[in-house]
C-alpha cells in the first residue's frame, strides 16, 4: 500500500532487460529483475530469495541496493514478517542517505505493524519537527502525514489526538475514505458513537469496495451500516 | 539516524491544562479566573455558579452552561448585553460575546469573552491578579495577551509557550493558537468604544479539539 511504485517501475525497466541473458554477470543481475517480478506476482518467498541473490551475487550501486532492500521490506511486510521488514526498510533508507519523508512514513507503518507505535510516532514527528512534508522540505503537510500520525496515536491509545490528526488530514483531502474510517475507530474508542457512525457512514459511501476487508465490514455491521 | 520522539517537546516549554474539577464559583473574580484558562472549566463552573442577579443570563448547552447568545455564527446574534454590569475587581463587564467563523485557506477562528468599560491598560491591570499564568500575560502593542500554541498530535491538554506565531501572523496549518487578550473592541457596535477581554482559538481548530475546550458549542459547527 505504501510502496513507491514509480521508483520500482524504473527499477523493473532496468532489470528486466537483463533477464534471460547468458553472460554470468548479467545472469546475476537477472536475480534483481526476478525479485521485482516475483513481488509483482505476489510470490513473496521467491521475491525474497531472488532479492537475496541479487544483493549477494552483484556489486550494485548504493542507490540500486537501496531499491532492492525497499522491495525486500515490502515483501517481508506482505508476509507479516514485520521485524525483518523494518530492518530491510531501515537498510534501504540508510543506503539512500538523504532524509526521505515518504520513506519515514512507510517505516512508521512498518513499526506499527511490528508493535512499536512509539517509534512509529517518533518517525512522523521527525518529519513534522523538520518541516519534511510529503513532497520535501517546506512543502507542507497533507493527508499522508496526518493519517500516519493518527494511526500511531491510535495504537498508543491517544484517541482524542488521533481523531484530531485525522480531522486535520481530512481538511486537506476530504475524499480520502480511510481517513473517515480511521477517525471513526478513534471516536469509537472515545465512546462517541454518534461521530463514529457518521464517519463510518461516510466511509461506506466513498470507499473503493475492493479494499474493504472483513474487519471493516464487521465494524460497519456493529453500527448497522450497510455497504451500498 | 532519527531524533528522539520528544525532540520538539524537549526544546519547548509546555503548559498543561489543569484537569482539576471546576471549583464552585461564588464571586465574579473567581469566574474571571476560570474564564482566563480559556478552556472548558469556565463553562463547567457556570453550571453551579452563584453570580449577582441581573448580570449574565445563562443557558444550558449540552452538559454545561454558557452566557446565552443566539448563535456564534450569526451576525447580530453573537452578543449578550448584561442587564446590570458584572463588576470584576472594579472592572465593569457590560456584555459577553461568542463568535465563530471559518476563513478559507487560513483556518477557523473562535472568540469568546467579555465586553468591559475602560481602556485596555486599565482593564488589564485590574484583572491581571486574577488571571491564570499571569507572568505570561504581557503587552503586545496596544493589547495585553497571553499566547500559546499546540501542534496537531500534541497531547490534547498541552500547549507550547515557545515558537509562537506572533500578532498579525496567520497560524500555520496543523497548529492552533490560543490567546487570552485584553484589547480595544471592534469599531462597529456593540463592541465599539469598549475593551474586550476574550479568549481565542485560531488555526487548525477541529471538532475533537472543540469537544474538549468548548463543550458549550456544537463541535461540528465549523465542519
Amino acid at each position: 500500500m505504501n510502496f513507491r511504485w514509480p521508483a520500482l517501475i524504473a527499477c523493473s525497466v532496468i532489470l528486466t532487460g537483463c533477464a534471460g541473458m547468458q553472460n554470468p554477470q548479467r545472469a546475476n543481475l537477472a536475480h534483481c529483475g526476478n525479485q521485482f517480478k516475483a513481488y509483482k506476482a505476489q510470490s513473496y518467498p521467491l521475491a525474497l530469495q531472488e532479492g537475496d541473490l541479487c544483493l549477494k551475487e552483484n556489486t550494485l550501486t548504493v542507490s540500486f541496493q537501496s531499491l532492492v532492500y525497499a522491495v525486500q521490506a515490502e515483501t517481508y511486510s506482505n508476509l507479516k514478517r514485520f521485524p525483518e521488514a523494518v530492518a530491510a526498510k531501515e537498510k534501504s533508507m540508510q543506503l539512500a542517505g538523504k532524509p526521505d519523508p515518504r520513506a519515514n512514513l512507510d517505516l512508521s507503518a512498518m513499526y506499527r505493524d511490528a508493535g512499536n507505535p512509539k517509534k512509529a510516532l517518533e518517525l512522523v514527528q521527525y518529519n513534522l519537527d523538520n518541516e519534511l512534508g510529503e513532497a520535501g522540505k517546506g512543502s507542507g503537510f497533507h493527508m499522508p502525514t496526518y493519517y500516519h500520525l493518527g494511526l500511531a496515536l491510535t495504537d498508543l491509545g491517544q484517541y482524542r489526538e488521533a481523531a484530531e490528526a485525522f480531522s486535520t488530514g481530512l481538511q486537506r483531502q476530504p475524499d480520502y475514505a480511510w481517513g473517515y474510517y480511521a477517525r471513526g475507530i478513534a471516536y469509537d474508542h472515545l465512546g462517541d458513537r454518534a461521530d463514529a457512525k457518521a464517519d463510518f457512514t461516510k466511509f461506506s459511501q466513498i470507499v473503493d469496495k475492493k479494499y474493504v476487508m472483513e474487519e471493516h465490514k464487521a465494524k460497519l455491521a456493529d453500527y448497522k451500516i450497510p455497504m451500498p | 539516524m532519527f531524533r528522539s520522539v520528544f525532540f520538539g517537546v524537549a526544546l519547548l516549554a509546555v503548559t498543561a491544562t489543569s484537569t482539576a474539577q471546576a471549583q464552585t464559583v461564588n464571586t465574579p473574580e473567581q469566574l474571571l479566573t476560570e474564564f482566563s484558562r480559556c478552556d472548558a472549566q469556565f463553562f463547567e463552573s457556570l453550571r453551579d455558579a452563584q453570580l449577582p442577579a441581573g448580570t449574565l443570563r445563562l443557558s444550558d448547552y449540552g452538559s454545561v452552561k454558557a452566557p446565552t447568545i443566539m448563535s456564534p455564527l450569526q451576525e447580530g446574534g453573537t452578543y449578550q448585553e448584561f442587564e446590570h454590569p458584572l463588576i470584576v475587581n472594579g472592572v465593569r463587564m457590560v456584555g459577553y460575546y461568542n463568535q465563530a467563523e471559518t476563513i478559507k485557506s487560513v483556518g477557523n477562528f473562535l472568540f469568546w469573552g467579555f465586553v468591559a468599560d475602560g481602556s485596555p491598560q486599565e482593564v488589564a491591570t485590574k484583572l491581571k491578579p486574577l488571571i491564570v499564568d499571569n507572568a505570561r500575560f504581557v503587552s503586545q502593542g496596544n493589547a495585553i495577551a497571553r499566547a500559546e500554541i499546540r501542534r496537531v498530535g500534541d497531547p490534547i491538554g498541552q500547549w507550547r509557550t515557545k515558537g509562537l506565531t506572533g500578532p498579525g501572523v496567520a497560524t500555520p496549518f496543523g497548529f492552533v493558537d490560543r490567546v487570552l487578550m485584553v484589547d480595544t473592541g471592534d469599531k462597529a457596535p456593540p463592541l465599539a468604544g469598549h475593551t474586550t477581554v476574550f479568549c481565542s482559538l485560531q488555526g487548525t481548530v477541529t471538532a475533537p479539539l472543540l469537544q474538549v475546550y468548548r463543550p458549550d458549542l456544537n463541535a461540528h459547527l465549523l465542519d
